[in-house]
């Protein structure tokens, strides 16, 4: 009994070590100012200071902000009526939902941003816009997430039961959808809107291939950094981490406070 | 016309016909049961009339008015389901409250009323109390607290204490009983428990596969069975073949093709000095103890049946050991077979 | 009947899923089998991928990364999971550290093992200091180096997907074997990991599509000299090269292939076992 919890003990330092190595020494390389010997040298801020400083960093991170934040919301409302429609009045049509909400997951980010940018990249007006074009193609790639956040959150209340209750006390159909059921499913929600926000403001793929130069993101800020100075691409990773990090903290919280 | 009428109801899921053609009127200020087992249809039709399904064929009306095609929400009826069905986003008094801010009852009058039907189901004190926060039993209390309030025409219970353990269902019992007689509410209550049943009803209907097999008091349903699925359901009759029977005691003469007989109707006694209209000779198999009443399992020629008796220490018959049994004219029950009719 | 009304309400959706999913896929498999700017059917651009060693090599190379690194962050996870279920106090700490680490993928995740083991990196330089040449048994820019990276990322994701599984096995069932007078190795090998089976195949799927479509990682890591089907897709529409959008659909649908292909062989082998538990 004892050798085998020492050996537990022994895989996790290693797999932590390994996995927080990487990420540790990225934070003290962003801090000095050379690391060419065993230790480093020259504690200093100033990366952090250039790279805050940078008019051009600081929109990039609102450009990865607002991006993140949009689809991500256009999506959850559009499930959410989606979620009204099934659970109300067409029970049946949730198999084909299920399928289509599936898909993305099942053929990943990169043959989608592709398809999109031939499809719509050459035809003019509204529709090639490449922020649109991001913003359809994120609510894609999140919907999977987002659709089974609001399932599961579903799943977590008795609703047909809860929405009988509600008519039998006046309320009708609809109304008790919106009344009963989903303050209900908030906390659901957001941790899976939070999840979805994190995973866009961390992409680089899909804003490669169809933002390019038109939209830049601060992960396309962080790859162009990558040729110039290396202290200033830890700080920028950092930066960037951090608020990922942000991003699924307020989801945590939010999940707890609603509990 | 009745103050609840159910004319003529069928309900079909698909190709399965759950109710086969309901005609059943309730009078106001009622206490009446449905009971039956599972998937007899009970259920269904408290729901049709509900709203909550829609029915296939036929009409229900509620005080005068035709009310198969209204929404539920517009029928006037309150109803307590099996599951707990408390808002989980609102505390107890919003809860209780919900049904009047749909009336937009005003605000003082709401704090009146939701304080009203806590007294009345002993929670007051409870208001900012989340369900997750409520035991089952203080659940189905505001359940009920909440279908009251708004002082609907009828009040349905869909099994509301099945989910509730054996000794705080008897006191809930009561209560809704109590509740009822104070409002003078007509209520219907859904069971499978014959014995919850007996307790609570005024009148009883007894479903079976989407019939209604008998209707009556308590008392007269218990007594008087009329048919062997009447028998078997309500008590621990005996159910005996004529033939059977008739082989034992050839006096009798019968008509069913099915006797019941209630086990403690059946006297016991070494001596054949029984004062019963018929006398027979019977081998104890075994006994058990329920409380206070030995339930011994007898066997006489080929047919096996059970006899209650009080538990009195001095009188046990040991298994294998021959004994007397005596049985009156009128404890013998002649009841059909479904399959009969 | 009126409830007909409510199909309004998906009108969002319907738009959102006509224009960015189903649009675009059925324009990658048409083009795929489109002549260039032309309209037509070809299996031209199918032929030249299966003709050209840059393009075989990168399907080869997807393979080969998606496969290995799978294979050996599911044997590391497995252990992982295992320890942490085993161990709840240190187990939560280690949670909580899959968690923050499942962020880190990417750009910065190639970045952080550049300045580690990169022509200049951290650990490089202190083997040089310690007469050591790091680079000529470790190459980071190599296929070893990939999978390095590609296995980083895949532990968490792969650990936190197994853990809730390893809360199905009962403890009993241990006690039942010990009992029964079976030993350590008969629990794992008859009892726990046939269990697990499920879950394992499962997540090795995820795995595997996960790291196949992989771009960022290995686009920041090697740029265009990467030996990665995503990467020879992306080039086809943006960068260095002239768009080829037919070809790069032929690609996509190469790529869509492989994943497919591989989740119905993952999705087989689950049922088989399925259907031998039963018996």
């Amino acid at each position: 009994m004892k050798k085998s919890s020492i050996l537990d003990k022994f895989f996790i330092i290693v797999i932590s070590a390994y996995l927080l190595i990487p990420l540790i020494l990225t934070f003290i390389y962003s801090i000095f100012n050379e690391w060419t010997s065993i230790l480093p040298s020259g504690f200093t801020f100033k990366y952090y200071i250039q790279v805050l400083s940078d008019p051009l960093f600081i929109a990039s991170l609102l450009r990865s902000l607002v991006i993140s934040f949009i689809p991500v919301l256009v999506c959850t409302l559009a499930m959410i009526l989606v979620m009204y429609v099934i659970t109300l009045y067409f029970p049946k049509l949730e198999r084909i939902i299920e399928v289509l909400c599936t898909i993305p997951y099942a053929i990943q980010g990169i043959i989608i941003a592709v398809g999109v940018l031939s499809l719509y990249s050459g035809v003019g007006g509204f529709i090639s816009n490449r922020f649109i074009l991001l913003v359809g193609t994120y609510c894609i790639i999140v919907l999977p997430y987002i659709y089974r956040g609001l399932k599961n959150s579903l799943h977590a209340i008795r609703v047909h039961t809860l929405i009988e209750a509600a008519q039998m006390l006046g309320c009708s159909k609809p109304k008790a959808f919106f009344l009963i059921i989903l303050p209900n499913m908030v906390s659901g929600i957001t941790v899976s809107m939070m999840i979805s926000i994190a995973m866009i403001f961390a992409d680089f793929v899909i804003v490669n291939i169809i933002g390019g130069s038109y939209f830049q993101t601060a992960s396309m800020y962080l790859y162009k950094a990558m040729s110039k100075s290396g202290q200033m691409t830890s700080a920028i990773i950092v930066i960037l981490f951090i608020t990922t990090l942000l991003i699924s903290r307020i989801a945590n919280y939010l999940e707890n406070k609603s509990k | 016309m009745a103050f609840i009428e159910f004319r003529n109801i069928i309900k079909k899921f698909d190709d399965h016909t759950v109710l086969k053609g309901i005609n059943l009127s309730i009078d106001e200020g009622n206490l009446v049961t449905l009971l039956g087992p599972s998937g007899c249809g009970k259920s269904t039709l408290l729901r049709c009339l509900a709203g909550l399904e829609e029915v296939t064929n036929g009409e229900i009306y509620l005080d005068g008015v035709n009310i198969t095609n209204l929404q539920p929400q517009k029928r006037g009826i309150g109803m307590v389901f099996q599951q707990y069905s408390l808002f989980p986003n609102m505390n107890v008094y919003e809860n209780i409250a919900f049904p009047l801010k749909q009336k937009k009852t005003p605000k003082d009058k709401i704090e009146q009323k939701v304080l009203e039907a806590l007294k009345m189901v002993d929670l007051v004190g409870r208001e900012e109390a989340y369900p997750h926060e409520l035991s089952g039993g203080q659940q189905q209390r505001v359940a009920l607290a909440r279908s009251i309030v708004q002082e609907p025409k009828v009040l349905l219970l869909d099994e509301p204490l099945s989910a509730i353990d054996a000794k705080l269902r008897k006191s809930l019992q009561e209560k809704i009983k109590y509740i009822q007689k104070q409002l003078g509410i007509t209520t219907i209550f859904v069971t499978h428990d014959q014995d919850e049943a007996m307790i609570m009803s005024d009148c009883i209907h007894l479903f079976n596969q989407g019939n209604i097999e008998q209707s009556g008091s308590p008392v007269d349903i218990y007594t008087s069975p009329k048919t062997k699925f009447a028998a078997e359901f309500i008590g621990n009759y005996n159910i005996i073949e004529r033939d059977s029977l008739t082989n034992i005691f050839p006096s009798l003469s019968l008509n069913s093709s099915y006797i019941a007989i209630r086990p403690e109707t059946i006297q016991l006694s070494k001596e054949k000095t029984l004062d019963t209209d018929y006398i027979g000779q019977a081998t104890i198999i075994s006994y058990l103890s329920h409380g206070n009443v030995l339930r011994y399992s007898l066997k006489c020629q080929n047919i096996k049946f059970h006899a209650d008796v009080l538990f009195r220490s001095f009188t046990l018959y040991e298994p294998n050991s021959t004994i007397y049994f005596g049985i009156d004219q009128h404890n013998i029950l002649e009841v059909n077979d479904n399959a009969d009719i | 009947m009126k409830n007909k009304k409510s199909l309004i309400a998906l009108i969002p959706f319907l738009i959102i899923i006509f224009l960015f999913e189903l649009a675009p896929l059925i324009a990658i498999i048409v083009r795929s089998f489109s002549p260039m700017d032309e309209i037509g059917f070809t299996l031209e651009h199918f032929i030249k991928i299966l003709t050209t060693d840059l393009y075989i090599d990168s399907i080869k190379g997807s393979l080969i990364i998606a496969f290995v690194s799978s294979v050996l962050g599911i044997i590391i996870s497995f252990f992982g999971a295992k320890a942490a279920h085993s161990n709840q106090k240190t187990g939560k700490i280690f949670r909580t550290i899959l968690n923050i680490t499942s962020n880190f993928a990417g750009i910065p995740l190639a970045f952080a093992f550049i300045i580690l083991l990169g022509n200049t990196g951290i650990f490089t330089l202190l083997a040089k200091n310690l007469g050591f040449d790091l680079l000529k048994v470790f190459d980071l820019y190599s296929i070893k180096g990939l999978i390095l990276t590609y296995i980083y990322f895949q532990i968490p994701l792969a650990t936190l997907l197994l853990l809730p599984s390893f809360d199905l096995i009962k403890k009993e069932w241990r006690e039942a074997v010990e009992l029964l007078g079976g030993s350590k190795l008969t629990y794992w090998f008859k009892v726990a990991i046939p269990n697990l089976l499920p879950s394992l195949l499962g997540t090795f799927s995820v795995l595997f599509a996960n790291a196949i479509a992989a771009y960022a990682t290995g686009y920041a890591l090697l740029s265009s000299n990467a030996m990665l089907l995503p990467v020879r897709i992306s080039e086809q529409f943006v960068g260095d090269l002239v768009q080829a959008k037919e070809f790069g659909s032929a690609l996509a649908v190469v790529l869509m292939a492989l994943m497919v292909f591989s989740t119905v062989i993952l999705n087989k082998l689950q049922k088989n076992h399925k259907g031998g538990n039963k018996k």
